[in-house]
């Protein structure tokens, strides 16, 4: 790993927004690097999923693209999403308690902000589900089919629900 | 303190039945392990470690899923949990120690917010290779995946193991690990 590694912004939930966003993102690195642990909160000691989109710089349009492979119920499986408005990899745990459980990913961004490049991304994460082990453990080489440099990166929970205040996300420019 | 360190760089001088990675300082955030590990198992083939987290090691402790294919499987997965298992199989890979050449198996593993005392829940994730062959063939492994406890405070040490279920296996002198901390 590099050595010039500089930790840009971290940020935590709220439990009042769906979304957690990295914004300014300055163009002063070759790569970023993301780590997080993000859940919702749902009484009860369950664990169940759900997505968290990932956009850049505010893009919503079918530029978007997923390709993955992942594990379920102790099968390999993967899947592709094309002209998509969003990358699709990461979820987050519903869960209280003490048992709380989170969902965790790192993404890794090279050449961020070279205006010559598309940008792809090498994604790893996995979270627990009650009942059904280490669901989506997943690795996913995904895409922002766009040239623009990345100065915004939105992590949205899909169905609206608020990410708890302990949920935390951290982001590093590496040169 | 710069954001991203090498906290400790270790080569096995002894071979070991468990390896231990004490004392972990609490100074960073996330937590980078680059192992690089090989059994004393004078065979062609790649093998699954345990790995458990501080020192929780009872029942129902921890989950993991993982994904791979070798040379004989095109691709299988295999997940437990959560709370289902004590400790992580299938968790850092390890070459076995016949080969002619002195290959080890790679593992990349991260675990975010590892020293959070609000994040109970610890992951670990990783992505994995190793190669045992030689020109007259051998064996391969690639796959990734994550382990899990719920409930579990800061990590401060992690054990790693040959976890095969054949006893008097060690993990081989010369294995070497990097660990490093994103602040």
């Amino acid at each position: 790993m590099a050595s010039a590694i500089t930790k840009i912004a971290e940020l935590n939930g709220t439990n009042s927004s769906s979304v957690i966003s990295f914004t300014s993102i300055p163009s002063t690195y070759k790569d970023l690097m993301f780590f997080g642990s993000l859940r919702n909160f749902a009484s009860g000691t369950s664990y169940s999923h759900q997505e968290v989109k990932i956009n850049f710089n505010g893009d919503t349009g079918t530029n978007y693209w997923d390709a993955y492979s992942y594990q379920r119920d102790n099968t390999i499986r993967y899947q592709m999403y094309t002209s998509s408005d969003r990358l699709r990899p990461i979820v987050c745990t519903t869960s209280s308690g003490s048992t709380t459980a989170y969902g965790t990913f790192r993404l890794f961004c090279p050449g961020y902000r070279d205006a010559s490049l598309y940008k792809r991304f090498d994604i790893l994460g996995a979270a627990h589900q009650t009942s059904n082990g280490m669901q989506n453990t997943i690795q996913s080489n995904s895409g922002w089919d766009q040239y623009a440099a990345i100065t915004q990166v939105d992590f949205t929970n899909t169905l609206a629900n608020t990410f708890t205040t302990d949920s935390r996300i951290s982001l590093y420019g590496i040169k | 303190m710069a954001d991203f360190e090498v906290i400790s760089e270790v080569t096995l001088g002894s071979s070991t039945s468990q390896w231990v990675i004490a004392d972990i300082s609490q100074d960073y955030t996330h937590l980078e392990l680059d192992l690089h590990l090989r059994a004393t198992t004078v065979n062609n083939g790649t093998y699954p470690g345990g790995m458990t987290f501080n020192t929780f090691t009872g029942s129902n402790h921890y989950g993991y899923g993982v994904v791979y294919s070798n040379n004989s499987d095109n691709g299988s997965a295999s997940d437990v949990g959560p709370d289902g298992v004590n400790r992580i199989q299938y968790g850092p890979r390890i070459s076995g120690d016949g080969t002619a050449s002195d290959s080890y198996a790679i593992n990349k593993m991260f675990i975010a917010n590892y020293s959070s005392t609000a994040i109970l829940h610890k992951q670990i994730l990783w992505q994995q290779s190793a190669a045992t062959g030689d020109s007259s063939g051998g064996s391969w492994f690639m796959g990734f995946g994550a382990g899990a406890k719920t409930n579990c405070g800061a990590i401060t040490q992690l054990t790693i193991w040959p976890d095969w279920g054949t006893s008097g296996q060690e993990i081989k002198a010369g294995s070497c690990y990097t660990l490093s901390g994103w602040k």
